[in-house]
């Protein structure tokens, strides 16, 4: 009995109990941390909305219908001064997320990616300043930047998502 | 649901490229050092490696998706994915170990030595966890860690024919063994970036 | 052994990533940016106290069998807890650590020195020895990512350094730079020891959590290549 003891139920013990107060120190620390993590995201992305529609004063989620799949969140800036469009769309290494911001006119403000996982020095151009710049002031067309040259996977995926987000301008526009 | 259902063959064939020769888990993102160094020297040992890795890694993801979609998420547990996803590994490894040594004892003979090298082995886990934070449906989890495999398989067979030639060599007393080993490894690192070109150039 | 020396031998003489060359991955794949070098070792380094003086605590608690087990599990919930801290109060590290974070759990460094020294040692020497051994982790990250950054990008902590800011070598802080850096700072550390650190029968196994299963690998194979 008293090698069952050890060989079997002390180990099986030991270990259900480090589990037990592991999973209770995770749950505790958790509970702390998570107001400050999910507050910390939410000015992260109100910072990136201003970024590329710094004459907003404040921003409106809207609840739409129907949008492109790319699209997953419109903002309307309080003052009319645009729309901010956040996208998520597949570059080869996972998902890019990017944001872009068009005014009233029907104009880009300004692009910019949250997040992406492309090879570095790669793919990764699309962070990059020279690649944002020709999106800039340009209307639903993108003329200017249709001949971007050396287009890759993750180029016309971010190419791609701009054009979305103009879809669901109009329809937007339209909403209203 | 539907949407993550939805099959999408160019999106599976560029997640397979990209994980063997763009992401390659040993060359690009430093995945798995331990055993590409330490047993990389002979070509039988890097290939039953490797493929013991596979094995595991299309297995750990079989198994840890799910538990991450249908079990973690729902409860909101999502904060005990590491030690969870460890745990699992461990005991899958344990598993196989013990089922190969039972009913297919030709293969644990093949694989069996490699098998408890992998539980610590930081691909596996790698695999497993980058899988949900690039929000990979199921089939392309799977098609990402037969991806990731066999791009540790191949930097293994490479790199196992660069070491049997460098045998020969004379190298400074004090690069000898491993210094030497990682200089190499950078030069065939560099080979790779030749494929990135070619694969993002491919599919756009 | 005193206690002093049970704090430094970690620095220098027994570093763990340039003289044991444990957890080769995340000192290759952080060491691009020197800031980054730093938050990784300190955040393994509180991974490896608390594990160290957790395990040691436990020494006589924890059955041999399920010893690896149970380990794992006190490892795996350090990491997460020092992940949520990070996440909370400095997202940016985060982001740039990204997999790496949640990996220390299988970074060979802290299952071996639970292997090595904490479950045969008492909790005051396990926690000099985790301090010791995060110390010099921290140090050679710290060393790789400022060679790293200077050549690669031109900067070093984000300052900028002239000439080299317009003339960077940016395959330095692609992954053949990481291997190359890495390989570099071992020659150098065998040639001004003379060889004496590295002995080139068992190294990078000494301290790794796995070295019984790779022994039995290598003497299936007739005893010879142990090196590396």
């Amino acid at each position: 009995m008293s090698s069952v003891m050890k060989d079997f139920v002390k180990p099986v013990l030991v270990l259900t109990l480090i589990c037990l107060f592991i999973s209770a120190a995770l749950a505790f620390t958790n509970q702390k941390t998570a107001p400050i993590i999910e507050e910390a995201e939410l000015a992260k992305a109100e910072q990136a909305r201003r970024d590329v529609l710094p004459e907003a004063d404040d921003f409106k989620l809207l609840k739409l219908e129907g949008l492109p799949s790319t699209v997953t969140e419109v903002y309307k800036a309080e003052n009319g001064a645009g729309y901010v469009f956040m996208l998520k769309t597949k570059g080869y290494g996972g998902d890019i997320k990017l944001i872009c911001g068009i005014d009233s006119e029907g104009r880009i403000t300004d692009t910019n990616t949250l997040s992406q996982s492309e090879t570095k020095g790669l793919g990764s151009r699309i962070t990059q300043d020279d690649f944002r710049e020709p999106f800039r002031g340009e209307d639903a067309s993108l003329a200017g930047v249709e001949t971007i040259s050396g287009a890759t996977i993750s180029s016309s995926a971010y190419l791609n998502a701009i054009k979305d987000a103009f879809t669901a301008y109009e329809a937007v526009k339209g909403a209203e | 649901m539907e949407e993550l259902m939805h099959f999408d063959f160019k999106g599976l064939v560029i997640i397979l490229m990209s994980a063997v020769f763009v992401n390659n888990y040993v060359l690009q993102r430093f995945l798995g050092i331990c055993p590409f160094l330490g047993v990389s020297k002979k070509l039988d040992q890097a290939t039953g490696m490797s493929i013991a890795v596979i094995f595991v890694m299309l297995l750990a993801t079989a198994v840890t998706w799910p538990i991450q979609y249908y079990l973690l998420d729902p409860n909101d547990l999502g904060y005990m994915q590491t030690i969870v996803f460890i745990l699992v590994i461990a005991a899958l490894v344990q598993l196989v170990e013990i089922v190969l040594k039972k009913y297919v004892p030709s293969l644990h003979a093949a694989l069996g030595v490699y098998l408890p090298l992998i539980t610590t082995n930081c691909a596996v886990l790698g695999v497993t966890i980058l899988n949900i934070t690039e929000n990979y449906d199921f089939a392309a989890s799977m098609i990402n860690s037969l991806g990731s495999g066999l791009g540790f398989f191949l930097a293994m067979v490479l790199f196992s024919g660069v070491r049997s030639r460098m045998e020969g060599g004379d190298t400074p007393e004090a690069f000898k063994g491993l210094p030497i080993t990682l200089v190499a490894a950078s030069i065939v690192s560099i080979s790779f970036f030749g494929f990135a070109g070619v694969i993002e150039h491919l599919f756009s | 052994m005193n206690k002093l020396k049970i704090l430094t031998k970690g620095f220098i003489k027994e570093n763990p990533v340039l003289v044991l060359v444990l957890g080769t991955c995340p000192t290759l794949a952080v060491s691009t940016q020197a800031s980054n070098a730093i938050g990784m070792g300190l955040a393994a380094t509180v991974v490896l106290l608390c594990s160290n003086i957790a395990i040691s605590a436990l020494r006589k608690v924890i059955p041999d069998k399920v010893r690896i087990p149970c380990y794992i599990v006190l490892i795996a919930g350090f990491v997460t807890i020092v992940q949520m801290l990070i996440k909370a109060f400095a997202p940016e590290l985060d982001e740039q650590l990204g997999i790496y974070l949640p990996l220390i759990v299988v970074n060979c460094i802290i299952l071996g020195r639970a292997e090595m020294f904490a479950n045969k040692n008492t909790v005051l020497d396990s926690a000099l020895d985790g301090i010791g051994m995060g110390i010099g982790f921290t140090l050679a990250l710290f060393v790789m990512a400022t060679i790293r950054e200077i050549l690669g990008s031109g900067t070093w902590l984000g300052m900028e350094i002239p000439v080299l800011i317009d003339n960077n070598i940016s395959i330095m802080t692609l992954a053949p730079g990481g291997f190359f850096v890495f390989g570099c700072l071992i020659a150098l550390v065998n040639k001004i020891s003379k060889g004496k650190t590295i002995r080139k029968d068992d190294f990078s196994c000494r301290g790794c959590p796995s070295a019984a299963a790779c022994g039995k690998l290598k003497s299936a194979e007739g005893g010879e290549g142990s090196e590396a």
